[in-house]
């Protein structure tokens, strides 16, 4: 039985998957065949794979829900896609520029041509100032992995929305906000145990924007900080001491630094 | 083929894989992931070699979005408890209790062992595409399944109370 003591376990696991050649199958075929302890393994081994592919496949036959039908609409290269849209818009522009949809356009390019730090930062406090107050509704969705799932997608990058931040903070939840267009806002808040609540505001700049140092920005209630990187805005406001407001920013532009994943801009 | 209709026939095997990343109990969240996945393919599906299998490929954007996703919001692949949801029992289905306590067996073990489980074990991918599938060397792919495999073995005969002496018989040779 000195072949069967020299088999390792990869080497039967590959035997039981199929993975080995023809002749090293053989091989095994016959080892299996006399050695019963061999073969007790194998089947051993056999019958777990057939049952876990049967306790995985019910979902196989679940219908699919219409929405990720609506997703699979694979795009061809880049060139045809233009082309596509290029004889829409001749098409379009035939017909006679009648509908909203053709007037909106041109001018959603001009607000965007005029984005700027400054305009984000107005939008930021805004949101602020509206939801902080609000007792009993501040926040869309406070469940984190559902927050964390759908802003990812409306935004086209991964959010991070930590648990905690510095200074007790705790997180409550977060909603997404009209930006601009094409660039969706979303606002996490957070509260101390102090009942102090402070908002993270982000989105997407919609026109190439030079990254930018923290900035603070005082006001009668508020303080704001606010960088700029790779194109992303990110402001902090919250009626809380500068350096707490400091650390805070600091803790969360290390996570968004370290998490600017592949749909980053 | 049409595209649409390749990827399409892919959807039920990508729920799939979904449900064992996000967790089985986890349905929703895992047809987000579906919906992510699907939509990242439509935007690259002209990086798609048709010489390749479709399904790999779907399924390494999927591994890719989920660890992206994961990382971003706890800066780690543990899973917290509250994950592991119990499948739902339908009524009257005796012969699903087994099949249900696999589920949750295999959603108990670590995510890198059950990833590799599910692409080989169930998808019956080969060792080589399972490796291209989740970046990692096919050595790899190897150990994990055989821990993933030994871990559920000893899960279910835990179970059945069955101790196994003659498995000691095949020893792992040491490099």
């Amino acid at each position: 039985m000195k072949a069967v003591d020299d088999l390792t376990s990869d080497e039967l696991m590959a035997y039981i998957d199929g993975e080995l050649d023809d002749a090293r199958r053989q091989e095994l075929d016959r080892m299996v065949q006399e050695s019963p302890a061999l073969a007790h393994r194998v089947e051993a081994w056999r019958e777990q794979t057939a049952r876990l592919r049967e306790a995985f496949s019910p979902v196989l036959d679940e219908p699919v829900p219409t929405r990720l039908l609506h997703s699979a609409r694979p795009r061809r290269n880049r060139w045809a896609q233009a082309a596509v849209v290029a004889a829409a818009v001749g098409l379009g522009a035939a017909v006679g520029s009648m509908t909203a949809r053709w007037t909106l356009a041109p001018r959603a390019e001009l607000i965007a041509r005029h984005d700027q730090p400054n305009r984000f930062l107005e939008q930021a406090r805004l949101a602020y100032a509206v939801y902080t107050p609000d007792p009993r509704r501040p926040v869309e969705v406070r469940r984190r992995s559902a927050l964390v799932t759908w802003l990812t997608r409306r935004m086209g990058r991964p959010i991070a929305a930590p648990d905690e931040l510095p200074h007790g903070l705790e997180l409550i939840g977060g909603r997404l906000l009209p930006g601009m267009p094409d660039h969706p806002a979303a606002q996490l808040m957070y509260q101390d145990p102090q009942g102090r609540r402070v908002t993270v505001y982000l989105r997407g700049m919609a026109k190439p924007t030079a990254p930018t140092a923290f900035r603070i920005v005082d006001g009668r209630h508020v303080t704001t900080l606010y960088w700029i990187d790779r194109n992303w805005g990110y402001a902090l406001s919250g009626n809380l001491p500068r350096e707490q407001l400091l650390d805070v920013s600091r803790a969360l532009y290390r996570c968004y630094a370290r998490h600017q994943g592949p749909g980053a801009e | 083929m049409a595209s649409r209709e390749l990827l399409i026939e892919q959807i039920p095997h990508l729920r799939r894989y979904a449900r064992v990343l996000v967790g089985y109990g986890r349905a929703d969240e895992a047809d987000d992931l579906v919906q992510d996945t699907l939509e990242r393919a439509c935007a690259k599906w002209h990086l798609w070699q048709s010489h390749r299998s479709l399904r790999p490929w779907l399924f390494s954007i999927m591994h890719n979005l989920f660890v992206d996703q994961r990382m971003a919001v706890s800066g780690s692949l543990e899973q917290s408890l509250d994950e592991m949801a119990e499948p739902k029992v339908a009524a009257g289905q005796e012969a699903r209790l087994e099949a249900i306590s696999l589920i949750q067996s295999v959603q108990n073990l670590p995510l890198p062992l059950r990833e590799v489980l599910l692409l080989v074990c169930i998808e019956g991918l080969g060792y080589r595409e399972a490796a291209q599938t989740l970046g990692i060397p096919m050595g790899t792919v190897m150990s994990r399944l055989s821990r993933a495999r030994a871990q559920l073995l000893h899960c279910t005969e835990g179970k059945t109370a069955a101790g196994r002496t003659s498995l000691q018989v095949v020893g792992r040779k040491t490099p």
